[in-house]
């Protein structure tokens, strides 16, 4: 398993991007996957880091608008603040730090 | 951490149209006490408007409002239970609206103590059982005793 990066973000305060943070390494912890490099950021900031970095996938705490992801896919992390959704959100984060 | 809630601050079966006015209604209570500074109102809306806080929690929603440190003068939540549900945008896709029956305000002067309480909030809010507990109580110190 390649060592992964991935983009964790939200609006504006770190608040809910740090909460889905902590979920991201305990999925990579309890699944044996390497802990991804994470860049958490901003809403406003995606589409600069997408430039600047090779990113294998998304995890916005909201809906990201305006932001052209290109290939890498977009897991919504509201799961991870709400509790709703939370076993599925885990199993498609789990799939792409394995892939 | 113990989350500070006051009697003062559950505000208990408002009666609001919108989320706008839940808003204007919480934020001019919290000014008139001088905890939060006049531009707070304008910010938190702001916020609002392009970031929705608005969660699909399952049959109870709540919608956890707040804006940057700078605008507040303490550290602190306000609680307010709605008579009936108001339209609220959900955070998760802002484009849709879930009916809100009670708001939590987290109000912070000092950007650390955030992350820690807004967990614990959601350690609260995750549990439908509480959040029920939430919506119908009927005194102020019920709703604190829920939350810690």
């Amino acid at each position: 398993m390649e060592k992964k990066t991935v983009i964790v973000c939200c609006a504006s305060s770190m608040i809910t991007s740090t909460m889905a943070v902590a979920k991201v390494k305990e999925i990579a912890a309890a699944c044996g996957a390497p802990e991804p490099r994470i860049i958490q950021c901003k809403f406003s900031e995606v589409q600069g880091n997408l430039a600047s970095n090779h990113v294998d996938f998304i995890v916005p705490t909201g809906k990201l608008k305006g932001v052209e992801t290109g290939d890498a896919p977009v897991i919504k992390g509201t799961a991870f603040v709400t509790g709703v959704g939370e076993d599925k959100a885990k199993a498609e984060i789990e799939a792409q730090l394995k892939a | 951490m113990v989350l500070n809630l006051f009697p003062e601050d559950i505000l208990l079966n408002i009666d609001a149209e919108s989320c706008q006015e839940v808003l204007h209604l919480v934020s001019t209570h919290l000014f008139g006490e001088g905890k939060v500074k006049q531009s707070y109102e304008e910010h938190l809306v702001s916020r609002e408007r392009e970031y929705p806080t608005g969660l699909a929690l399952g049959s109870i929603n709540v919608a956890i409002p707040h804006t940057d440190y700078q605008y507040a003068n303490t550290t602190q939540l306000l609680v307010a239970t709605l008579k009936k549900p108001v339209e609220w945008h959900n955070m998760e896709d802002s484009d849709e609206s879930i009916p809100v029956s009670v708001v939590v305000l987290s109000v912070f002067d000092k950007p650390e103590h955030q992350l820690e309480a807004l967990q614990k909030i959601m350690g609260v809010l995750q549990n439908q059982e509480l959040v029920a507990q939430i919506a119908d109580a009927d005194s102020a110190q019920q709703v604190i005793e829920l939350f810690n």
